[in-house]
């Protein structure tokens, strides 16, 4: 059997992609409801969402909300591929 | 979990797949209102509006027939601000589809009563020399007709199936109340409309709590 993914491996990882694949490719959170789902901090949230981006594995696109600059997050079909292969490896590890 | 850190722990799959599951429920429970708590809101919407019309109709308690309506339109008008407002705060910090699916459903329901209470009003304009029991019966079963085809709907854009029993439910329901005819029709969809929103409600908790595991 193939390695798993070490991006996906690590268990902050892990959750923020099991939550933007619940979101699905079609949709984006904001940073903050992200956060809150996580119970992360926005430094180490931060570091995280760099490294799956550099992946190809998630988009993070930056807007202006009313006056506020905004930043949404969302799943990448590649990643959605690669969540769901690392899913799959963990159930033939059982 | 890391390859590096397997020295002092050991990798368990199980673990992992766990933190999936938990991280999948609590994503879920963020994006979407607490439908548990709306349904249990509805339910006592249905029990104190049509319970009251009902009460009114048969002089179980003295009040007249249009205070009886204002009242029951007031419990509805709260129920309907109370799961506006729920859905608006729920699609709050999201962008995409189902931002759109979510909003345009609520329009829709918006939409449906307003019609229905449009309909309401021609419709008792039409007969207004009918018994009131009976403009009201034939009125309520086209607001239950709207209710029911909503939930489908719903179940239907979300792929939530127990929201399609409960209009399924809700349209047998509203069969019924229209054989039961303009007497009883009121009693049906008080104590008939709570207990499908109760049963929905404990179904959508327990979900959720299995999920949770």
């Amino acid at each position: 059997m193939a390695e798993l993914d070490p991006l996906i491996h690590a268990d902050a990882r892990l959750r923020l992609m099991s939550a933007l694949n619940t979101l699905g490719t079609k949709d984006a959170i904001a940073f903050p409801k992200l956060r809150e789902i996580l119970g992360m901090t926005a430094g180490n949230l931060s570091t995280h969402l760099r490294k799956l981006e550099d992946a190809g594995y998630i988009t993070q696109e930056k807007v202006i909300e009313g006056r506020t600059p905004a930043t949404y997050l969302g799943i990448t079909p590649l990643g959605t591929a690669a969540f769901d292969t690392y899913k799959k490896q963990l159930l033939e590890l059982l | 979990m890391n390859a590096s850190s397997n020295t002092e722990k050991p990798f368990d799959p199980r673990t992992a797949l766990a933190a999936i599951s938990t991280t999948e429920a609590t994503t879920r429970k963020a994006l979407g209102p607490n439908v548990t708590v709306l349904y249990l809101v509805w339910a006592a919407t249905y029990l104190l509006g049509y319970g009251l019309l009902h009460a009114t109709t048969h002089g179980w308690i003295t009040l007249s027939y249009p205070v009886a309506l204002l009242i029951g339109a007031t419990i509805l008008l709260g129920a309907i601000i109370f799961s506006a407002a729920l859905g608006i705060r729920s699609g709050t910090q999201i962008r995409g589809d189902s931002r759109f699916a979510g909003m345009a459903y609520g329009f829709s329901w918006m939409g449906g009563f307003a019609t229905v209470a449009v309909f309401s009003i021609a419709f008792a304009n039409l007969l207004p020399d009918a018994p009131q029991a009976t403009v009201g019966w034939i009125i309520n079963s086209v607001a239950i007709l709207v209710v029911s085809l909503m939930y489908m709907a719903g179940a239907a854009i979300f792929q939530d199936r127990p929201m399609f029993v409960l209009g399924a439910c809700f349209t047998v329901l509203n069969v019924v109340g229209l054989l039961a005819g303009p007497n009883l029709f009121m009693a049906f969809f008080a104590l008939g409309g709570p207990a499908l929103f109760i049963a929905a409600a404990l179904l959508m908790r327990n979900t959720s709590a299995k999920e949770a595991k």
